[in-house]
């Protein structure tokens, strides 16, 4: 059983924190497969042990790709929706805490066009789905989603686990066009924006981990692994106070638990890599990097 | 050129006829018709020489005595005076210079350069032969009678940045032409050292900011560098004028640099920033939420400005403010992070 420090950190300090206080913000960085995502995946499985709502962003640079499925918000005329990614999103967030907000119910109404309109009262799940039927405005009800999350959380109702993996690429420009011309920056979409204003929020019971990865930038760019340089002075003054949490490799010890787990499992099949030799070779190949570690063992 | 022909005669004998010509004597041919008839009187088979006689005596053109076998360049000896044999600028003259010297391009790769004998090429580039070592060892003689010592204080190198915090740098270049000019000469670098002058903290980062790239922050250093004038003193007096102006320029204050923002402060100054307001903002939600104050969002926004109930003195808001501004100055590394992350958690009282 590998159990990473930093996991165990902020387990610690999500123990002790005050709920009460404003947004907790959390931020994780480390060299490139050193097991961010790995580590955030354990608090969040904590988290879940102890009934928090999560609210899950795997992958935020999938809004920064090319896509072609960019529409015009119809509230604000500078913010462009991405309703595919919208529904994605609400999807995933059902299937996680579908018997948590079973009784929630909203608290206002939001009207999304001159027709469509979901009242007051209406059962979370309800809200939910008709926004993933109803992609057209799917982006609008994440909005919503987001606002009675806060509501709810303020109201000590819920507690909130904001997670989300590549912080870093809100505050860089999209892959897309606006009708084939024009460049959109990351901060020109509604999705940005809306957890953008979550993550400012003076919400109680809530706690937000960010990562910042270098996968996030072109291929030429990923040098750079730590945070203020991979999320710039806009990144670092919006988010600051944050708590910058540092993801190492693997030490020794863990690397050799990894390994143990490898052989239980039948993966490392050579008997020349389970000697102590063989397992000083690898833990010399790979550089004491998780991934690289798998990526040495595969071929065993 | 030989031949051998037969040829018939008016009188039908036949004669083998070997003809010898020689190219260059021409004044020696001899009569054809008295030849022939000498020989017809003997009857006998005779060579028929038209141009040639052998016993007459032929001027004999005379190879001049080979010049390379001994020139003066042979009979030098290894520990002649070189001053005395090649006194000024010359031209190369390849009989005086005693070393095996080549110069020139060949077509055919396998043969050497062409050597010294007679080389056009090395006549053509100049030859420092008048400034070897010993040349330069007299003209030192000659001239240090009207000499003083260099003063022995002097030779360390903290007593001379003391005592002269201006130094002065030019090249001088030599060639061997006919003009002695040379058009890069004109540079002139002046190092200066600033520790001598005033500065205080404003005109410091005035004059690094004015100054950019030939100012040395740690070592106090400006070096200015000009080649923009066609003389070297104009050079040297224009780079005067930019000390003076750097140096009366960051001591005087404007009004508008008051407005400077923050992406072009040379120090991050937390007090300035958004991010005190947000802080302190935070520390007061915090403090009514320890005193138990029952309070909702939308009274707390409605509030009077938190910063007059905070006090922004307090323990640990500033090791919040230095935490952060250490972070933006050095740029994260792990102990910077490490520390600002302390600050933030007690903070939030953890």
């Amino acid at each position: 059983i590998l159990i990473r420090r930093p996991a165990l950190e902020v387990m610690d300090i999500l123990k002790r924190l005050n709920y009460n206080y404003p947004l907790t913000r959390f931020l994780l960085y480390g060299e490139m497969n050193a097991g961010k995502k790995f580590t955030m995946t354990h608090i969040m499985h904590y988290c879940r042990s102890q009934n928090w709502v999560l609210l899950t962003v795997p992958w935020a640079n999938e809004w920064n790709c090319k896509r072609l499925d960019v529409s015009f918000n119809h509230h604000k005329e500078s913010l462009f929706d991405l309703p595919v990614h919208s529904k994605i999103l609400l999807e995933d967030f059902l299937l996680k805490n579908m018997s948590l907000i079973k009784e929630f119910t909203t608290s206002t109404t939001y009207e999304f066009s001159e027709h469509e309109a979901s009242e007051q009262g209406i059962p979370l799940t309800d809200l939910i789905s008709f926004g993933i039927t109803r992609m057209k405005f799917a982006n609008d009800v994440v909005g919503a989603l987001l606002k009675e999350l806060q509501i709810l959380a303020n109201n000590d109702k819920i507690k909130l686990l904001v997670t989300i993996r590549g912080i870093n690429s809100f505050w860089r420009k999209t892959g897309q066009k606006k009708e084939k011309v024009q460049e959109i920056h990351a901060q020109q979409l509604t999705l940005v924006n809306q957890f953008m204003e979550l993550l400012q929020s003076d919400t109680k019971n809530a706690v937000a981990m960010c990562s910042t990865e270098s996968w996030v930038n072109d291929v030429t760019d990923r040098k750079s692994y730590l945070p203020t340089e991979l999320m710039g002075k806009e990144g670092v003054d919006f988010l600051e106070p944050f708590l910058p949490i540092e993801v190492p490799k693997y030490g020794n010890a863990e690397l050799q638990s990894v390994m143990d787990y490898y052989i239980d499992r039948r993966w490392i099949q050579a008997p020349e890599a389970k000697t102590l030799d063989g397992r000083a070779q690898i833990k010399f190949l790979s550089g004491h990097n998780p991934y690289q570690l798998y990526r040495v063992c595969v071929p065993l | 050129m030989a031949s051998r022909r037969l040829v018939q005669l008016s009188n039908e004998h036949w004669i083998v006829l070997n003809i010898k010509r020689s190219t260059v004597h021409h004044l020696q041919r001899c009569c054809v018709h008295s030849r022939i008839k000498e020989d017809l009187e003997d009857e006998n088979f005779k060579v028929l020489n038209i141009l040639r006689d052998k016993d007459v005596k032929r001027f004999k053109w005379e190879k001049p005595p080979d010049v390379r076998t001994l020139s003066r360049a042979d009979c030098m000896k290894t520990d002649m005076n070189w001053t005395s044999v090649w006194p000024t600028k010359a031209p190369f003259r390849w009989g005086s210079v005693p070393l095996p010297i080549r110069q020139g391009y060949r077509k055919k790769e396998y043969k050497l350069s062409a050597g010294k004998y007679g080389n056009a090429e090395l006549v053509k580039i100049p030859n420092f032969l008048h400034l070897t070592p010993p040349h330069i060892k007299t003209h030192c003689q000659a001239i240090k009678k009207f000499c003083t010592e260099f003063p022995s204080e002097l030779k360390n190198r903290e007593i001379r940045k003391a005592n002269f915090p201006l130094e002065v740098i030019t090249s001088d270049y030599v060639t061997c032409g006919t003009s002695i000019r040379d058009p890069r000469s004109r540079e002139v670098t002046v190092n200066v050292d600033l520790s001598v002058l005033k500065f205080d903290e404003h005109s410091v980062t005035k004059i690094k900011k004015l100054a950019g790239d030939k100012m040395d922050e740690k070592a106090m250093t400006l070096q200015l560098k000009s080649d923009r004038c066609p003389v070297r003193k104009q050079n040297f007096d224009f780079n005067v004028y930019t000390l003076t102006a750097l140096y009366y320029e960051s001591q005087e204050k404007e009004d508008w640099e008051d407005e400077m923002e923050e992406s072009d402060w040379v120090k991050y100054q937390w007090d300035k920033t958004q991010s005190k307001k947000k802080i302190l903002k935070l520390k007061h939600r915090i403090q009514q939420i320890n005193s138990g104050e029952k309070t909702d969002l939308a009274s707390s926004v409605s509030k009077s400005d938190p910063s007059v109930s905070v006090v922004d003195t307090e323990d640990d808001i500033q090791s919040y403010k230095s935490a952060f501004s250490n972070l933006k100055d050095e740029g994260d590394s792990r102990e910077t992070l490490n520390a600002y992350k302390q600050s933030v958690l007690k903070l939030l009282k953890l």
